[in-house]
């Protein structure tokens, strides 16, 4: 039933002197009520339906109306049934300049949505152009699917007046219902109509303007807080809000109807945002927003820098120009790229890491983004609104915790124009702010992997904590992506011909085609526009052939200068299975990363571990799909080609010479295709234990634990805490306790051999796995019985049926296992 | 433009009540003897009444925009005037030589209005007084000094000369007394500026019997009389658009039936749909409409029409009680509905 919709909000105003309506009347139709509900919603549920819906919308029109001086008469004032042909008559008779019937639409099929007005078939001019502004209007307050104006023979829009009937939206759809839901929404929905009898009255709307916005403060409980705002025209009506709801004075709150607004006694209740509405004779306005801050005791500033931030050159997350540490989310790029080399429009970020609160309080997130914005909060969605936009913040709250950090995670994309994203917060205690750096850290490692480990004494169990999560990019810096330069140019961008591969030459056969192309025809899985393309063809009898894609002397980018220091990651293709590493030259270069670094000095192989006749890369590529591949080049095993399988730099940085291309499938036609180069900068973890444990021993660069428990060690569990850190600056650091248990070997406490039947028992640890074995004499073979058994005690027991006159001999053994994770 | 008129006449039309099925012990409610329709191409007609002197119906155009004119054996259509807004509540002189009206004088944005005197057969403005916004569509009175247009506005009752009508007996008072009409509710008349509503909620479209001392109502879907002898008005039955027959023995009255949200035909729908959705395309129409008539005591209700699809509203009295004549909602006629008996 009708009736818990209605905060009638705009209840209560008075009309302004300089009223635009004055001297017009309209009547607004809310349609159905009492023991009509009108269309369901699509919860089925028996609250709220369309007569619920459309009579708040009707109170808010009116009220509207009422503050601008509009006469207005509803056909329906609460829940009760009205017949058409009474709205139609009270329609005529009250004869309104406007009459506007309001409804939501439903259907069957819960995917139609949209918006529609109807007029009269045998309607006239007026009732046309009255259709046509309203479904405008509406569609301006929300742009939903444009069903168009139409034409009925509706009982109520045979009314004299001029007519009209419109259906906002389905809610029969679930969007489109989860809208109608929102008070806003219905607000919006209001304002919508009330510019379209505006409209058809002639009436230019304006709207007040404010001389004095209010502005944010911070008291401590108890202390009165004020806002005041201030404007130049006459005759205006005020109402403050706070969250955007109207407030009306009571024994701590006077001056809601006035422009000072006064709170006593604050509390963090009162707490948020403030903003007054000013209502004249056309639109009305509303103020600023200024915060109220209750102050509380902070915790201890958080030490944090920033976020992760991973900027791409696409809009879908693709083509990734670099990746560096954003100290905030505060940017307001305008027509301009973020940075050289990216587009200005048609790109995107996606920002990681964890904020840290510094109250336990609801916060608020405000994104603010011109376009499209996701936000996450310990993986769950917060904010969604993927869609392209002028600079508009969308707000969400979520409790959190002091000090505790929980993981963020943003992504944004620009679509054309203007490109703003900015990530803020706000709670009862803090003020609204772009989320300081001090607050936000990059992604730290996680560790999973084993809570226990079990193993006999004297034993070696072997294992590792697994990562989970890690921020392996410390960052990037883009090498060469082909997008300016030309299709079709030829033997012309970083890679020269394969022809011109020195030493290689002999397995080509140079009969058939033989190019280094840029191209805009990419296979599927590379969203980029330009790649270059080499094409070969290895002779049908050459032995161990290779190809050296060499980059000497191209007229771009050729010797291109890289850190040897970092990694390189590219994209590459190929038609037949492919075995891939890198030669470098040890130029000793100090260019820039990209210039051109020359051909002078000695080149090693690297990322690969053996050399035959030719190298023997470990990099294994499928064909026909897109790989990405990261050379981590300090850590990369390296062989010799013209030096002396030792990489060195006096300058740090030297030369990519080569792509060596080792064929894993059968010679004959070859095709690759490489993009998006890039210099990165890896993070990596480096393993330790938090205190040292006799028996226990951890690799720093791989965390391999080796744990041998002594004889005798058994029974107690053993703590081991493993920490890893990574690489970034400020250095992050993860812990993973396991504990320890060792088992000792099983000690038999009796046998019985009697009716029948053989037992045993023997000590065992809890936990533990145990194998019963049989055999015919001592020296076996021994024969396991199954099934293993699990120790849940100190003592376990087996038996099995022997037949009389027959020997075996039994066997208990400890199985060597440790217990996986997750048990 | 010339309007071309058909005329159809019916003697009996099944699905209208039968007289021998409605006799009871009591005076028999009247019932119908026959239908005739009087075609209107291309105009959908409302609000229709009988002149005095029954020679001719008159009706509102469609939007209110004009008054036509007929005769009641379908001849001589034409309109007496065009002027917007016209034809909602447009009243006869008692001497059927006069029609006034309330008239748009703007056509878009605020209101205006003027009461327009028109003069039979040629629609000649006799008078024109302009009104303000606030002024109801004016009805006659009349009195010792004969006959006189009157409305009621915000600040009065803006009211026309009295005019002689010797064919009227001159009463000692005036006739009908003015319902004041406030936030679309009727009040006692007289009450100078305490307003008191004849019933709770909303009332109105007000219809007098021809002695003037009795009227009837529609008292939000139902029907009301209030007779001055007790402070609130009687409500007899659910219905709208009361009229008093000439006699005053009867009134004739519309029930209508809308909003009808039926069930789905669950074969409409499929997996991807929900059965307690409906198709709103379905709506917004009235359903049933049929005229019943009822003594303003609140006996003898009588169903006149029950023709499912056939949507009868808006019924008007002829001069001598014997025939109703209504409109069919959507339809480009008239109807007259030839009552076997009228007894009181």
């Amino acid at each position: 039933m009708s009736g818990r919709l209605l905060p009638a909000i705009w209840l209560g105003l008075a009309a302004p002197a300089a009223a635009q309506f004055t001297g017009t009347r309209i009547m607004i139709d809310a349609g159905h009520g009492g023991t009509d509900p009108g269309s369901l919603g699509i919860d089925g549920a028996a609250y709220p339906n369309e007569e619920d819906f459309v009579l708040d919308v009707a109170w808010r029109l009116q009220a509207r109306l009422k503050a601008a001086g509009a006469e207005v008469i509803l056909t329906r004032t609460s829940d009760a049934t009205t017949s058409l042909t009474t709205r139609r008559d009270l329609a005529n008779l009250e004869d309104p300049d406007i009459f506007l019937s309001i409804h939501c639409n439903s259907f069957t099929d819960t995917a139609t949505g949209g918006t529609e007005t109807y007029w009269w078939t045998g309607g006239e001019g007026a009732d046309q152009s009255l259709a046509t502004l309203v479904q405008s209007r509406l569609l301006e307050s929300f742009p939903l699917r444009d069903r168009g104006i139409k034409q009925a023979n509706f009982t109520v829009l045979t009314a004299n007046p001029p007519s009209a009937l419109a259906e906002m939206m389905f809610i029969s759809n679930q969007a489109e219902f989860n809208l109608m839901s929102v008070g806003a929404n219905r607000e919006a929905e209001s304002l919508g109509l009330y510019k379209a009898c505006a409209d058809f009255l002639g009436i230019g709307l304006t709207a007040p303007s404010f001389s004095l916005q209010p502005v944010s403060t911070t008291r401590s409980p108890g202390q009165t807080a004020s806002f005041t705002a201030g404007s130049p025209d006459p005759g205006l009506s005020w109402q403050w809000q706070r969250q955007g709801v109207d407030l009306s004075d009571g024994p701590r709150i006077s001056g809601s109807a006035s422009p000072s607004l006064t709170l006593a006694n604050v509390s963090l209740a009162d707490a948020g945002f403030y903003s007054v509405r000013l209502t004249g004779g056309g639109l009305p306005v509303v103020s600023r927003e200024a915060q109220l801050v209750i102050s509380s005791p902070p915790t201890a500033p958080g030490q944090g820098n920033g976020l992760r931030a991973w900027y791409y050159n696409n809009p879908d997350f693709s083509a990734l120009q670099f990746v560096r540490v954003d100290s905030t989310i505060g940017f307001d790029w305008q027509a301009a790229a973020p940075a050289s080399p990216m587009q200005p429009d048609t790109f995107s970020v996606r920002w990681t890491g964890q904020v840290e609160p510094r109250f336990t309080q609801p916060y608020t997130f405000h994104a603010r983004t011109s376009d499209g914005v996701r936000l996450w909060l310990n993986g769950a969605v917060l904010i969604d609104r993927w869609q392209d936009q002028t600079p508009m913040e969308v707000s969400a709250t979520t409790p959190l915790t002091a000090g505790h950090k929980v993981d963020l995670r943003m992504e944004y994309y620009d679509g054309a124009g203007d490109a703003v994203a900015e990530l803020s917060w706000s709670s009862a205690s803090q003020l609204k702010e772009i989320i300081p750096a001090s607050q936000l850290h990059r992604p730290p490692p996680v560790l999973g992997g084993p809570e226990e480990v079990r193993m006999a004494e004297g034993g070696t169990a072997v294992f590792s904590a697994s990562v989970t999560s890690f921020d392996p990019l410390l960052a990037s810096q883009t090498l060469a992506d082909f997008e300016t330069f030309t299709p079709g140019s030829s033997d012309l961008v970083m890679f020269r011909r394969p022809a011109l591969a020195g030493g290689t030459l002999g397995f080509l056969d140079t009969t058939q085609t033989e190019t280094t192309t840029v191209t805009s025809i990419l296979p599927e899985g590379n969203p980029s526009t330009r790649a270059l393309r080499a094409e070969w063809t290895f002779k049908a009898d050459a032995v161990n052939p290779w190809l050296r894609f060499s980059t000497s002397n191209a007229p771009n980018l050729g010797n291109p200068v890289i850190d040897f220091r970092k990694g390189l990651r590219f994209d590459i293709w190929t038609a037949q299975p492919m075995r891939l590493g890198l030669g470098l030259r040890e130029t000793n270069s100090t260019g820039a990363i990209g210039s051109n670094g020359g051909t002078t000095g000695t080149t090693e192989f690297i990322g690969v571990p053996t050399l035959t006749t030719r190298p023997e890369p470990s990099r294994l590529l499928s064909p026909s799909v897109w790989h990405t591949v990261d050379f981590d080049i300090p850590r990369e095993p390296v062989q010799p080609f013209t030096g002396n399988g030792i990489l060195t730099s006096t300058s740090g940085k030297g030369v990519l010479e080569q792509l060596a291309l080792v064929p894993d499938g059968p010679p004959g036609p070859q095709l690759v295709m490489v993009d998006n180069f890039v210099i990165t900068d890896p993070n990596y973890l480096t393993w330790s234990l938090a205190a040292p444990v006799p028996g226990v021993a951890i690799d720093p660069v791989t965390g391999a634990v080796t744990w041998q428990p002594a004889a005798g060690s058994g029974g107690q569990p053993i703590a081991i805490t493993i920490q890893s850190t990574d690489a970034g600056t400020p250095p992050l650091t993860a812990t993973r306790t396991i504990q320890l248990i060792a088992a000792p070997p099983p000690e038999i406490l009796s046998t019985l051999a009697a009716g029948g039947r053989f037992a045993l028992s023997w000590r065992s640890a809890a936990g533990a796995r145990y194998r019963i074995e049989s055999a015919d004499s001592p020296a076996g073979p021994w024969v396991t019985q199954l099934p293993l058994l699990n120790a849940t005690g100190p003592q376990l027991s087996w038996s099995a049926p022997i037949a009389p006159g027959t020997r075996a001999f039994y066997r208990v053994r400890l199985e060597f296992q440790q217990i996986p994770a997750g048990r | 433009m010339l309007l071309r008129l058909l005329i159809c006449c019916f003697p009996w039309v099944p699905g209208l009540v039968p007289a021998q099925q409605t006799s009871t012990a009591t005076p028999a409610a009247p019932t119908v003897a026959s239908v005739k329709q009087i075609s209107l191409p291309g105009i959908q007609p409302s609000t229709p009444q009988w002149s005095p002197d029954g020679q001719w119906l008159s009706f509102s155009g469609p939007k209110g925009n004009g008054i036509g004119l007929v005769k009641p054996d379908g001849t001589a259509l034409r309109w007496l005037t065009r002027e917007p807004g016209s034809g909602l509540r447009h009243a006869w002189a008692p001497d059927s030589t006069r029609v006034v009206c309330r008239a748009r004088t703007v056509t878009t944005g605020p209101r205006r209005y003027a009461i327009l005197t028109l003069s039979l057969p040629d629609g000649h403005v006799e008078s024109r007084v302009e009104v303000d916004r606030s002024a109801l569509p004016p009805f006659w009175q009349h009195g010792p000094e004969g006959i006189r247009w009157i409305s009621q506005n915000s600040s009065g009752t803006p009211a026309g000369p009295w005019l002689p009508c010797p064919a009227l007996p001159s009463p000692e008072e005036i006739r009908p007394p003015l319902l004041p009409w406030r936030n679309q509710q009727l009040g006692f008349p007289a009450l100078g500026n305490d307003f008191q509503p004849l019933v709770p909620g909303r009332s109105q479209d007000p219809h007098w019997n021809a002695a003037g001392d009795r009227v009837v109502f529609d008292a939000a879907d139902r029907i009301a009389c209030w007779d001055g002898s007790s402070p609130q008005a009687m409500v007899l039955c659910p219905g709208q658009q009361p009229a008093f027959s000439p006699d005053g023995h009867w009134i004739a009255y519309q029930v209508t039936q809308d909003h009808t949200h039926a069930p789905e035909d669950p074969a409409v729908h499929t997996a991807s749909t929900l059965p307690h959705l409906h198709d709103d395309r379905t709506n917004h129409q009235i359903t049933e409409a049929d005229l019943w008539v009822i003594r303003p005591d609140g006996t003898g209700a009588g169903q006149l029409t029950a023709t499912p699809g056939i949507l009868e509203v808006e019924p008007a009295w002829s001069p001598d009680g014997r025939s109703l004549l209504c409109r069919l909602e959507g339809a480009e006629s008239l109807t007259i509905l030839r009552l076997k008996e009228v007894s009181p």
